[in-house]
């Protein structure tokens, strides 16, 4: 017990936490520990999860993990069952889908819950007093080193844009579907928001091209290590990164125009049964200790005092346009703004057949 | 058991039934989530959906494959049934064993194997261009994706056209034998024909599957775009946003719509089948039939079913498994390793959800069974007024997408005071798993009944049992085998059962199933492949070991 | 033991009636064969008896005890009317052996172990199978199982025994001799017993008292001998025994008989109709009554040769009688290629 306090409060000076807040910070501690366990209900790679959770249970053994993997819409609709209910079961909530998670703070769902010092946190990474982003994933482009040339590699959307207007590359194109997954949805938007003038050139170039549409990131992978695609569009990052650490016919082109990235979000329901715990938690995914393993995993810091920040290499560093955590995520929640957006895209689709 | 207790049980089943359907019924009226504050009664829902090509692209593409599905799957299974148990063709035992191989594969894996192996860079697909200079079959075409559906659902409509080709005497063959009849003959005009209503309850069944069909259609559809309704519910999940239950809501009212006049069609044709089999013929003596030369024929085809349905997914699968990457102009030799299986090692939920598999395959099947069971007794014990209306009811679980029968029932636990309690705990996964299975299971137990004469239930019932005791000395003694056997086939269900469950899911109580979905949401293929690789092992011993025990049993 | 009576039984499986006020009165004591083709409601009553169906309406009482009421709503589950049914099929269970299948029906009456053995070990040797206790059914002949089926409705001494078609499943000869000892065990131990039958010649060799029923009523119901020799109908009387049949005009009644028109010739016959001169009548008589004569004489009619064959224990002979088959059994062979056919008027019935 002794023991593990020492190594408690170590970590937290480690962590370069003033004493002031320490007194706070205990009580906290101690009152998670009471409790026991943290329910953490999850969108997150399961190895990385596996990981994050077997650190934290080495660091607080008091406090057992229940971890319970989930889609993105499942923690939405879990979150807001579990809120009108008032009887919760999730202690905090992981996610990739920013805007359902922004929603659920300004829905009300989320418990106001201030990290006791975010001096060390990107300013952008969280919203005050709820949402905390943990993670910074760029999107990338991935190709099949076998058989798309050196030459055809493409830098940037522009010469994306090129690409596509190739005969050898119709049918050979994928991307995430933004009709059916959320998270897709988001990225074309953020897409949109970067490069207005041209987004929309380059959806008619995919459309054009009969790009495939998907739903799994995986199935996308898969399909351009096997040759069956040969380019793969706004595919996550840190994914693309840990998978072509062993596959060989793996390439990421981390576009020289803009880099998009996004953060997974977390946060504590209001009807949290160990809001203690997952306020303990929720610390630790912020700290550097946790960070440490997000970066080794590819998936990224939102910590200011370590670097690289991403897997983007240091040279392109500067291009990366992390999300902001704010309520520019929901303007695309407004049903109209957002069937206006997807006939666009439709239209779009269309232009290849 | 008491026409009280029976009639309780009905009530109860009713209950279970349609409450989380009057909760999807009810929401698929409102504006909102029918749990916030200030919802209004409105028709948006069907007005959005009905109104949405897309959703009607949808319906014709699950139409055209539930139907073109049961279309394959009830024959082949049919003349399957018949081969495997009416005739001489050889290695029946061993062939026996796999039969069911296809219904163990989560059909998501089955269809990721379809694509390692014969995608247009598919192993298989290689080799044959490699060999012929061309690739006869397009993986993602729907004629593809309905041949696929097709063969592999064939375990289903086998099962019961086995089990009642079992209760029919040979003496109606041999007879058509006699009267000139080559064994072809024999199976389309006698035989299918005198088992015709468990081929149509198979069809309904299978129909249903097609209906609300996710796993295959979700890898085999995406590249050419082709929805289903349940891939369809996806793109409602995110079209306004934040997810739109009184759009899924009305999909699902639609499905069940669908259900009711289908559920009627069985029904009258059920009658009107049952009139020819009045004549059971001798059950007693049953010979096979011989085949002569066929039977080599017969073997061969079953053979090549067995290859499409089971070796070529499952080759691709485990080939990938060992490989770290692969595809057109890759060396398979070069890029072996055995990485993914180390990988494996980093998941401690990798043994829990195995135990958790065991466990509520075993004992949640077999408490499934257990309620079956109950059930079967208890419309057995009814009117035809009751049992027309459990005919009706039963298959509504089966008619709605299992993610969506899963949310609901989450929403009976989560918003019903008494049942809170228990959300947590696997009796809400149990409840959800046992009533989508419902009418699979009930069907299998009410065959085994019927097997059973009711005059040995009437002498015990004049001898002085009541309808409890009979039941407890009489029918679930005879009844034990197919007891047992449906218990194997719930086993089956539930194992790979996961949409369902997704919403109850609580804490550490991830299965097989559940942690292969969540690894290919995460992207992690390589783990999956692995997983999947080791889990199919499992099968295979679990097969054998069932093998040795139908020996025992049999010898 | 006891006695049943059912009255005014009624019941219909949607439109279909197949009980149509149904009475019937047994003595104690008596074994009872109710008799019919099938689909007549035999078996439909036997098992309304049983409890196995629900009648309508009507009544059924063994004894003083009143199993049956549909006025009164009263309707005993089947295990509580205590009585024993044999099934046509036996419904012996395959799980259980041959001692437990006797036993199933005393166990359930909460009897002591050490009485239930020496119980069921009584009947089965009054049964004559005590050395087939440890035998499961399929181990058993067809006679052994109807032996057991009868032991197991008999060991709890039910008041009354049904019995549904017991000797059908029997081969010819078995049944004959079956015949006799299902008589005579029922009458040893002194039981009422009813069975069901579509077979005339076991309805008379074992009943005491035979109920014939047609589409759901009864016909007649008493003594074999008068059920076969002075049958009330035209149905009771073409369904016992075998017949020669004329049609032909009433001419004339004087006092217990008629006399009939058929085709040249006239005969006499018991009157058992209320018909009128110049009606159709049809007449019936059993066929051992007919001889054959060379000359006409009273009640004879003209024949001419069919055909002939030899049955072993006598020859039977077919004429035709102006247009009439008709059969005459004789214990020798008959010479005539055309003679008369002759039976005494009281051997006759016209309906």
């Amino acid at each position: 017990m002794k023991n593990t306090i020492l190594a408690a409060s170590l970590t937290l000076l480690a962590a370069g936490l003033p004493l002031v807040a320490f007194g706070q910070e205990q009580a906290i501690l101690d009152a998670a520990k009471v409790e026991g366990r943290v329910s953490v209900y999850s969108a997150l790679d399961a190895a990385l999860a596996q990981r994050l959770v077997t650190d934290f249970q080495e660091l607080h053994p008091e406090i057992k993990v229940d971890y319970v993997d989930q889609s993105t819409t499942e923690i939405y609709n879990r979150a807001i069952s579990e809120a009108a209910a008032g009887s919760g079961t999730a202690d905090i909530l992981l996610s990739s889908s920013m805007d359902l998670q922004y929603k659920l703070m300004s829905d009300g769902v989320v418990s106001d819950f201030t990290l006791p010092d975010t001096t060390a946190l990107q300013p952008w990474s969280h919203a005050p007093s709820a949402v905390y982003g943990f993670t910074q994933e760029p999107l990338v482009i991935v190709y099949n080193k076998r058989l798309v040339p050196e030459a055809d590699v493409p830098a940037n959307r522009k010469e994306l844009i090129e690409l596509l207007a190739k005969p050898e590359y119709l049918d050979k194109v994928a991307t995430i579907d933004p009709e059916r997954i959320g998270t897709g949805f988001m990225f074309f938007t953020l897409d949109e928001r970067a490069d207005p003038d041209n987004f929309w050139t380059l959806a008619d170039a995919l459309g054009k091209a009969r790009v495939k549409l998907y739903t799994s990131t995986g199935a996308m992978l898969e399909k351009v290590t096997s040759g069956e695609h040969l380019i793969a569009y706004n595919i996550i990052g840190s994914y693309a990164a840990e998978r072509a650490k062993a596959d060989s016919a793996i390439g990421v082109v981390y576009p020289d125009d803009y880099i998009n990235a996004i953060s997974r979000l977390a946060m504590i329901p209001k009807t949290a049964p160990h809001p203690n715990a997952g306020q303990v938690f929720l610390e630790y995914l912020v700290s550097e200790r946790a960070q440490q393993i997000l970066l080794a995993s590819s998936f990224g810091t939102v910590r200011t005092d370590l670097s690289p920040a991403t897997v983007v290499p240091e040279d392109k560093a500067a291009l990366v346009r992390p999300t902001t955590v704010d309520d520019s995520l929901l303007h695309y929640l407004d049903q109209s703004t957002r069937l206006q957006f997807i006939r666009r895209w439709q239209q779009a689709m269309k232009g290849g057949n | 058991m008491s026409k009280t207790v029976s009639t309780m049980v009905i009530a109860l089943l009713a209950l279970a039934i349609l409450y989380p359907i009057g909760l999807v019924v009810y929401q698929s009226f409102l504006d909102n989530p029918f749990f916030q504050p200030n919802v209004q009664w409105s028709t948006f829902g069907y007005e959005f959906v009905f109104s949405d090509p897309d959703f009607w692209t949808a319906v014709w593409n699950s139409v055209q494959i539930a139907v073109g599905m049961t279309l394959i799957a009830v024959p082949v299974g049919g003349l399957l049934a018949f081969v495997m148990t009416r005739t001489d063709v050889p290695f029946r035992r061993l062939v026996e064993g796999f039969i069911l191989t296809p219904l163990f594969i989560s059909p998501m894996i089955l269809a990721f194997g379809y694509v390692v192996s014969a995608g247009p860079v598919g192993i298989f697909s290689v080799w044959f261009e490699s060999i012929f200079g061309f690739v006869p079959w397009y993986l993602y075409s729907k004629t593809t994706f309905i041949v696929i559906a097709g063969l592999t659902h064939v375990p289903h409509a086998y099962i019961y056209a086995s089990a009642a080709l079992q209760n029919l005497g040979s003496d109606v063959e041999e007879a058509a034998r006699i009267s000139g009849a080559g064994p072809a003959r024999v199976a389309l005009t006698v035989s299918l024909p005198m088992i015709l209503p468990s081929l149509l309850f198979a069809a309904v069944l299978i129909f249903f599957m097609g209906f609300e069909m996710f796993g295959l259609a979700l890898i085999l559809g995406d590249p050419e775009g082709i929805t289903v309704i349940a891939t369809y519910l996806y793109k409602l999940t995110n079209i306004l946003g934040t997810p739109s239950y009184q759009l899924m809501a009305a999909v699902v009212v639609f499905m069940l719509a669908v259900t009711l006049p289908l559920v009627w069609i069985q029904r009258k044709m059920l009658r009107s089948a049952n009139k020819y089999i009045s004549v059971k013929g001798k059950a007693a003596a049953q010979r096979p039939l011989k085949l002569g030369p066929w039977r080599w024929v017969a073997f061969a085809l079953i053979l090549l079913w067995m290859f499409v349905t089971v070796i070529v997914p499952v080759a691709g699968l485990i080939l990938r498994s060992v490989l770290s990457t692969w595809g057109q102009g890759v060396s398979i030799f070069e890029v072996m390793t055995l990485d993914h299986f180390r990988q494996l090692f980093q998941f401690p939920q990798i043994t829990r959800s195995m135990v958790n598999t065991l466990l509520m395959a075993t004992l949640g099947g077999a408490a499934a069974v257990a309620v079956y069971t109950l059930l079967a007794l208890a419309v057995g014990r009814k009117t035809e007024g009751a049992a027309k209306f459990v005919d009706y009811i039963v298959m509504l679980p089966r008619a709605m997408p299992g993610l969506i029968a899963g949310l609901a029932i989450f929403w009976v636990f989560l918003f019903t005071p008494i049942l809170g309690d228990m959300r947590q705990t696997l009796v809400s996964v149990w409840t959800a798993y046992t009533l989508v299975w419902l009418a699979y299971g009930l069907r299998l137990i009410t065959t085994s009944f019927m097997q059973i004469s009711p005059d040995l239930q009437e002498a015990a019932r004049v001898a002085g049992a009541s309808a409890g005791r009979v039941s407890r000395d009489i029918t679930l003694p005879l009844a034990r085998a197919g007891i047992i056997g449906s218990w194997l086939l719930i086993f089956i269900a539930f194992t790979r059962e996961y949409s369902t469950g997704v919403y109850l899911l609580s804490p550490g109580s991830e299965t097989i199933g559940a942690l292969l979905v969540s690894l290919w949401a995460g992207g992690n293929i390589n783990a999956v492949t692995a997983l999947a690789t080791v889990n199919l092992g499992f099968i295979i011993v679990g097969l054998a070991m069932l093998w040795k025990f139908g020996d025992r049993r049999n010898g | 033991m006891a006695k049943l009576s059912v009255s005014n039984l009624r019941l219909a499986y949607g439109d279909n009636e197949i009980l149509k006020g149904l009475s019937l009165e047994t003595r104690e004591g008596d074994v009872v064969a109710l008799l019919g083709q099938s689909g007549c409601g035999k078996t439909t009553l036997l098992r309304s008896i049983a409890g196995l169906e629900t009648p309508s309406a009507g009544k059924i009482q063994v004894g003083d005890k009143v199993i049956f009421d549909a006025d009164h709503k009263i309707a005993l589950a089947p295990e509580k009317r205590g009585l024993g049914l044999v099934f046509q099929s036996y419904a012996l269970w395959p799980h259980r052996t041959v001692f437990e299948n006797v036993a199933y029906g005393i166990r359930l009456k909460k009897v002591l172990a050490e009485e239930v053995k020496s119980r069921v070990r009584a009947a089965m040797e009054g049964i004559g199978i005590a050395h087939l206790g440890d035998r499961h059914p399929h181990q058993l002949s067809g006679g052994q199982q109807q032996r057991v089926a009868l032991a197991r409705a008999m060991v709890y001494d039910p008041p009354i025994i049904l019995l549904d078609e017991p000797l059908s499943n029997l081969d010819a000869k078995l049944r004959e001799e079956a015949r006799i000892w299902i008589r005579s065990l029922i009458k040893q131990t002194g039981r009422t017993a009813v069975f069901v039958t579509h077979d005339q010649e076991e309805a008379m060799a074992v009943a005491d008292q035979v109920v014939l029923l047609d589409q759901g009523r009864m016909i007649q119901s008493g003594t074999p001998e008068e059920l076969y020799g002075n049958p009330n109908s035209l149905f009771a009387a073409t369904f016992m025994g075998s017949n020669n049949q004329f049609e032909g005009k009433l001419i004339e009644v004087r006092g217990d008989r008629t006399m009939v028109q058929v085709g040249d010739s006239r005969i006499w016959a018991l009157n058992k109709s209320d018909k009128t001169v110049g009606e159709t009548t049809t007449v019936v008589s059993r066929v051992e009554v007919a001889e054959t004569s060379e000359t006409p004489g009273e009640n004879s009619l003209s024949a001419t040769l069919l055909t002939k064959s030899y049955l072993g224990s006598r020859w039977e002979y077919i004429y035709d009688c102006s247009g009439h088959q008709v059969r005459v059994t004789s214990r020798k062979p008959l010479p005539h290629q055309s003679c008369f056919i002759t039976w005494p008027a009281d051997g006759a019935w016209a309906f």
